[in-house]
């Protein structure tokens, strides 16, 4: 073989290789945190459409000085206007909003609903429970985005359970029912 | 007035000169010079919508690319630099939603590979050039075969003649 087809050769071998290398290696340096459950919540702090101030370490710094049969579980929807899943979950939400959830010893353990807003607009949104129902707190404004990235949130509706420890202990993707939220929570 | 093999040399000096600049007018960061919105639309077109297949976000129309679009709007005007905000996106949602590799590890052959293939490649056709070259040198006539070549022409030449005086 002449020296020029050894480097021709050289050539296509080193470009096939890299194209292997490219195709097989799938090695993440940092793996996602798609799943939070396990992990500690990431901080949610923004003004509901009623203009009132949620901070969520608040809340959970609240639960230190309680009892644990008094400590708060906090279930963060992020929902949309736009979105049908959202629609379809609304009457479970608003079942755990309003009963609450008993636990096997007869106790009412303490819950809050917050909502995030994903995409969507304040009027849509106070539209929307208009039409639907429920007043539990709904964040809105700009700062909804940040806390949707921070929860890595891919659409809506997706609803995430925090335990007053400030774990994330259930995390759902698509329309959530109220039996799936209330049967982690116990207090 | 330059001799072949100087200007062959000039011309050279210029290429090497011309692939010298655009190298260095590509390396050197111009962020400074960017508008936030310029450093936003860039980065938004190398962050992949994490709920598409592979589409930047500035090209995708799903929820999560245009609040990815607006957050980094957001962190671009709030001073993060491009490589924190890529950051940001890859411990999020993964490494693969940043449609630019890395400089490291193997994602480092995808910038040095480009280099060392024509590196390569021109060692070839320099190689190649010269064997030619060579090889023209050594096609020059043996005296023997001069020798015969004069007799034909001789022939050539001498019957040519002939034929001229019988006509």
């Amino acid at each position: 073989m002449t020296p020029l087809k050894w480097l021709i050769t050289v050539i296509a071998l080193l470009s096939v290789g890299f194209i292997v290398i490219l195709t097989v290696q799938n090695q993440q340096k940092n793996p996602p945190n798609f799943d939070l459950v396990g992990q500690l919540t990431p901080e949610i702090e923004g003004v509901t459409a009623s203009g009132e101030f949620i901070d969520l370490g608040q809340i959970l710094q609240q639960n230190r000085s309680k009892p644990p049969s008094g400590q708060t579980w906090v279930a963060v929807n992020f929902f949309a206007s736009w979105c049908s899943g959202c629609i379809t979950e609304h009457a479970d939400l608003l079942r755990f909003h309003e009963e609450g959830v008993i636990s096997s010893g007869g106790e009412q353990c303490p819950t809050q609903l917050l909502g995030v807003t994903f995409n969507d607009t304040k009027s849509a949104v106070e539209d929307f429970f208009v039409q639907f129902g429920g007043d539990w707190p709904v964040l809105v404004g700009p700062e909804t985005n940040q806390i949707a990235l921070d929860f890595s949130v891919l659409t809506a509706p997706e609803t995430f359970l925090i335990a007053p420890s400030g774990l994330v202990v259930l995390k759902v993707i698509g329309p959530v029912g109220y039996e799936k939220l209330a049967e982690v929570v116990s207090c | 007035m330059l001799t072949r093999k100087s200007f062959r040399v000039f011309s050279w000096v210029l290429l090497l000169a011309t692939f010298v600049t655009a190298l260095v007018i590509g390396i050197v960061d111009r962020s400074d010079i960017q508008t936030s919105a310029d450093r936003a639309a860039g980065l938004a077109s190398t962050i992949a919508c994490p709920q598409c297949s592979g589409q930047p976000v500035s090209e995708s129309n799903a929820p999560i690319a245009e609040v990815i679009r607006a957050e980094i709007k957001n962190q671009v005007d709030s001073g993060l630099t491009d490589g924190e905000i890529r950051a940001f996106y890859r411990t999020k949602y993964g490494d693969w939603v940043d449609l630019n590799p890395g400089n490291d590890g193997i994602e480092m052959l995808v910038w040095v590979s480009p280099f060392l293939i024509a590196g390569v490649a021109l060692g070839g056709m320099a190689l190649a050039f010269s064997r030619r070259r060579d090889a023209d040198t050594d096609n020059e006539l043996s005296d023997e075969s001069r020798e015969r070549v004069q007799e034909l022409r001789a022939t050539y030449e001498s019957g040519e003649s002939n034929r001229g005086q019988n006509e």
